[in-house]
């Protein structure tokens, strides 16, 4: 009996009532984990495992890369709906506390490219109006669950999600789940966006604890002139029809199975994809040298 | 006689009793929630936006209230936005909203301000816009006509004008209603009005009592400049915007609309290339405080406020289904079959609504470019 009532107590003390696992700290990224997404950025036309729909195709089939170029754009950071993922970030995650109640007010969350920081609203508050401004954090709370982070975000700016043009539209809502096993952080995203995709969007990020990373103060981006003779309102753009074959070139992949939607997430896909390989005109083979 | 040690802690005192008060005022002015904000502000770049935390309204009052920035609100709902800017000289509407809803409008007001309202200005000739101008400018006093030099209520000074008193300096001896003066485009007036002996398209009260036809009309008011700036054939030939430059915010009118497309109106004056450059200059004229956030505030004339970056993404849009449109015209191709190209088809879930879908506005910049293209032919 004593021994029963012992270990009641001392599970009850060793773990606190809403199961929280702080997530504080110095994480850095995982970067061999989709690496080529999470670095140098997914390449032009590669929509693979994504389940966008027309209208998200067609805007990332418009977008042009010299874009970046104009001045309002040049000092851009990524939204929330893209900004955990790359390029890096080392971030620093802090836990807010009222130095009073010692109760959790916020969690605050730097390093990613730009300074787009975060903050985690923890004391309950309620999202803003529709009406409010958008940013590149957007509105998040948080809450736990399990043992986990749980994290609702909305007013996010509009953005990408991928960084090839892939969009991401400020209408999103995105839920991530904070999961912490000692010095691993996992990053569970589910991105709903009722503009751009067919059906969530989920990935996940890893990070891995790093006490001697060194966060750096934000720097305000400077824009330059790099537009030249360019008149003024200049917006480059792909014309509607535009067709980015060359990631499928690339890796002998069929057009078609490059293009993304709901279907292309689930295994029965894969049966599609040999059907379309199939159909595809053989490729002569070539030497790395050849690969760009 | 008052000597030095007793006059030293009479003055503290009367110190204490004077500021003591203020000082309590402002703490209570931060609520709770604000407070621990604080906390937040000290340790992150991101801060919390001003448009966060709504003014609390009277309970029924259907409208949203939120601070965009400086002594600039932004009232939602109505159904279209209205920025009221308050402070110690009064206040200033830039839109009036809907007249079924003005009693609310003025419940916002009030809200936020003891003062009067003494100006009320037009972006255009929208009566989702102007509907409210006939009730809210009632409520309120011209601040270019005199008042009584003495005590006393002040008088009706039309009434002063028709009992032929003495209309002193300034603009008193106007033909100006009663109420808050109404600020609008000359071809705003003209579209509402009418010659003598004809019927106006709306009564008089909703006329603007002020119009202007210059690039630029400028009101210094509540400590800062007040710019409205022309931007005539954007959706209409009566479109201005106003910018507030010390809050640091611009009022664009239906240049914007955060809700739609925007309705540009080519009989009535609009075109899309005056829309384009309406936009950008918009775009000139904001500037984020940090990688393309905060800094100066756009409110809409419909939906929620906007920074730099999402008037870039408005302005963006708006270029590239031009182009689009202008590339379908330049290879000879007819309207249906441009429409059939679905030139909107990635922003459509953004800003298509049943009053107005992408077709429409496809339709309008069609029809926009081909008989501009026809005038220059003509003209050549």
């Amino acid at each position: 009996m004593r021994t029963a009532l012992f270990l009641l107590v001392a599970t009850v003390m060793a773990t606190p009532a809403a199961a929280q696992v702080d997530i504080a700290g110095e994480w850095n990224r995982d970067n061999h984990e989709d690496q080529p997404h999470r670095v140098p950025g997914a390449e032009l036309g590669d929509y693979t495992g994504m389940p966008i729909n027309a209208a998200a195709r067609q805007w990332a089939e418009s977008w042009d890369a010299s874009i970046l170029s104009q001045p309002e754009q040049q000092a851009r950071p990524h939204p929330a709906q893209y900004s955990m993922r790359g390029p890096g970030p080392g971030v620093r995650i802090q836990k807010i506390v009222d130095p009073v109640t010692a109760r959790l007010i916020a969690y605050t969350i730097a390093g990613m490219f730009g300074r787009a920081d975060r903050v985690i609203w923890m004391d309950g508050r309620p999202h803003p109006s529709e009406y409010a401004e958008h940013t590149w954090g957007g509105f998040s709370t948080g809450e736990w669950e399990d043992g986990k982070l749980k994290v609702t975000t909305t007013h996010m700016k509009m953005g990408v999600i991928n960084r090839n043009g892939v969009p991401s539209s400020p209408k999103g809502t995105m839920v991530e789940y904070f999961i912490r096993h000692g010095t691993r952080l996992t990053l569970l995203v589910w991105i709903d966006d009722p503009v751009y995709l067919e059906e969530p969007f989920v990935r996940s990020n890893d990070f891995i604890w790093n006490p001697g990373q060194n966060v750096g103060p934000g720097a305000p981006f400077e824009t330059v002139d790099e537009l030249g003779d360019k008149p003024r309102g200049w917006v480059p753009s792909w014309p509607i029809g535009t067709r980015h074959t060359e990631f499928g070139e690339h890796w002998n992949l069929p057009f078609d199975a490059t293009r993304g939607g709901a279907e292309s997430l689930y295994p029965e896909y894969m049966k599609k994809i040999q059907e379309m390989m199939k159909a595809m005109p053989s490729k002569p083979a070539t030497t790395s040298a050849a690969v760009p | 006689m008052i000597t030095h040690t007793k006059a030293v802690p009479a003055f503290a005192i009367a110190l204490a009793l004077l500021v003591g008060p203020l000082v309590l005022a402002q703490v209570q002015l931060i609520p709770a929630d604000r407070r621990v904000d604080l906390l937040v502000k000290t340790r992150s770049i991101e801060q919390p936006q001003l448009s966060q935390y709504a003014v609390p309204l009277p309970a029924g009052n259907r409208l949203t209230m939120l601070p965009v920035a400086g002594n600039v609100y932004m009232v939602a709902g109505a159904p279209g936005n209205i920025a009221v800017q308050a402070g110690e000289d009064g206040v200033v509407l830039v839109n009036t909203g809907r007249a079924d809803v003005s009693e609310w409008v003025l419940q916002a007001v009030q809200a936020v301000s003891t003062r009067q309202i003494n100006i009320a200005v037009m972006t255009n000739p929208n009566p989702d816009h102007f509907g409210g101008n006939a009730n809210i400018a009632a409520t309120g006093r011209n601040p270019t006509q005199g008042q009584q030099q003495l005590g006393g209520p002040v008088r009706n000074t039309n009434q002063d004008f028709d009992a032929g008193l003495p209309a002193g300096g300034g603009g008193r001896g106007g033909l100006q209603a009663p109420g808050a003066i109404i600020f609008g485009h000359e071809n705003a007036l003209n579209f509402m009005s009418a010659p003598t002996g004809q019927a106006s398209a709306y009564p008089f009260e909703f006329w603007p009592t002020s119009t202007f036809f210059t690039p630029k009309k400028t009101y210094y008011w509540n400590g800062e400049a007040i710019e409205m700036i022309s931007e005539v054939g954007a959706t209409t030939d009566g479109d201005i915007m106003v910018f507030f430059r010390r809050s640091d915010v611009i009022a664009a009118g239906d240049v914007i609309n955060a809700l739609g497309y925007p309705r540009i109106d080519v009989e009535r004056g609009g075109s899309i290339q005056a829309e384009l450059e309406a936009l950008n200059d918009i775009v000139e004229l904001t500037v984020p405080s940090y990688n393309q956030q905060g800094g100066t505030k756009v409110i809409p004339g419909y939906g929620r406020i906007y920074q730099e970056h999402d008037v870039v993404m408005y302005r963006d849009m708006m270029t590239i289904i031009r182009d689009r449109v202008q590339l379908g015209i330049e290879k000879g191709m007819t309207l249906a079959q441009i429409q059939a190209q679905r030139p909107t088809l990635d922003y459509d879930g953004l800003y298509s609504t049943p009053e107005y879908t992408g077709e429409m506005l496809v339709e309008t910049i069609y029809r926009n470019l081909t008989a501009a293209s026809n005038r220059t032919a003509a003209a050549r």
